[in-house]
């Protein structure tokens, strides 16, 4: 189940695996030299062990490009998000959206975001503990000003 | 210009930030609050945020809710007894079957791949345990554990051998386990397979 809903939303089958191999490892320590059965651990239990073992595993994979951003000052243009390397992957046009995105109010943005992403309502509205009505409001509020917000850079309809 | 467009553009976008460094990112904390509905609305908002523009954090957001999809059901969740059902699935796979597995046949705890480490077991009688070489590696990490999952002795090394120390002692094949962990010069690890102490091949 968990590898399903991962690979929905692009995530591999090494980072499961990752994961997994660090819950048998704390799972099968943790029972020390009793006897007590992993089945008849709570699953609670069981739940918190995967967490922290992923908050682990996202750590570790972190650390060598936050270590890199430390020490390394050598090229700055390289380390900034809005440097040449983004605009040279993303056209023109793909920038202007983003940067339309950006102007959005607070409150319908990241429901626009996560919709372009390819999150649907439905997992939208249960992620903020939203009724499906005020999510959908609040998307097609937010593609709107999208729609303007580009309208008044230029970009209409006809865009392709 | 149509949704189906706008979300192409904005994927394009994301794509080209894939792999930036990420001093502005969120704490990984910060990304399971989010996952387990934790903290404000505001804060919740302003963390989605995030996650939707930052593909690095997304997919650690995503894995972090696929854990949280398999998980118990909690007051707050409202979250049927299959999904109850589905996180004993989870834990027997990620656990039970790893643990019986690990204590019978040492063969589930593995490299990510057939390049990785490789233990040389020695004979029963010897007392030094050998592994191959990792291109890469800078150290290595050796634990010797009871089935029960004890520590009976570890040690870190940039050599492809380990003495045990006198404290372990040798007895029947398989009354111990011991693996390696390979630490790479790009600061992942890794792993052999576990292997019953005192067996060869």
């Amino acid at each position: 189940m968990v590898r399903r809903v991962g690979l929905r939303h692009g995530l591999s089958d090494a980072d499961v695996d990752e994961v997994f191999q660090e819950v048998r490892i704390r799972l099968w320590r943790a029972r020390g030299d009793s006897s007590e059965q992993i089945s008849a651990m709570r699953s609670s239990y069981l739940y918190r062990t995967a967490v922290s073992a992923a908050l682990d595993v996202i750590r570790r994979h972190r650390r060598p490009r936050e270590t890199m951003l430390e020490y390394d000052d050598t090229d700055p243009v390289v380390a900034s998000p809005s440097g040449p390397e983004r605009t040279l992957a993303a056209s023109e046009l793909a920038t202007q959206v983003d940067e339309a995105i950006g102007e959005i109010t607070a409150s319908r943005r990241p429901v626009v975001r996560m919709y372009l992403t390819g999150y649907t309502r439905e997992e939208i509205a249960d992620l903020l503990g939203w009724t499906e009505a005020k999510t959908r409001n609040l998307l097609y509020r937010g593609l709107a000003d999208l729609r303007e917000l580009l309208q008044a850079r230029g970009i209409g309809p006809e865009a392709i | 210009m149509n949704d189906a467009r706008l979300s192409e553009l904005y994927r394009e976008v994301l794509e080209a930030r894939r792999d930036m460094p990420r001093a502005a990112c969120l704490a990984p904390e910060q990304i399971l609050a989010l996952v387990e509905r934790e903290g404000t609305a505001d804060s919740r908002l302003a963390t989605l945020d995030h996650v939707a523009s930052c593909p690095d954090c997304q997919r650690e957001f995503e894995l972090l809710r696929a854990l949280r999809k398999g998980a118990p059901a909690e007051r707050r969740w409202n979250v049927s007894s299959m999904a109850l059902a589905a996180s004993v699935l989870i834990a027997v796979a990620a656990g039970a079957y790893g643990v019986r597995a690990l204590a019978h046949r040492g063969d589930v705890v593995r490299g990510p791949d057939t390049t990785g480490v490789h233990l040389i077991a020695p004979a029963p009688s010897a007392r030094t345990l050998q592994w191959n070489r990792v291109p890469g590696a800078l150290s290595y990490t050796v634990e010797v554990l009871r089935p029960g999952g004890a520590l009976v002795a570890s040690g870190e090394t940039s050599d492809t051998a380990f003495a045990l120390p006198d404290s372990v002692t040798l007895r029947t094949p398989g009354h111990a386990l011991w693996w390696v962990r390979a630490h790479m010069s790009d600061g992942t690890e890794q792993r052999s397979a576990m292997q019953p102490l005192g067996s060869g091949r």
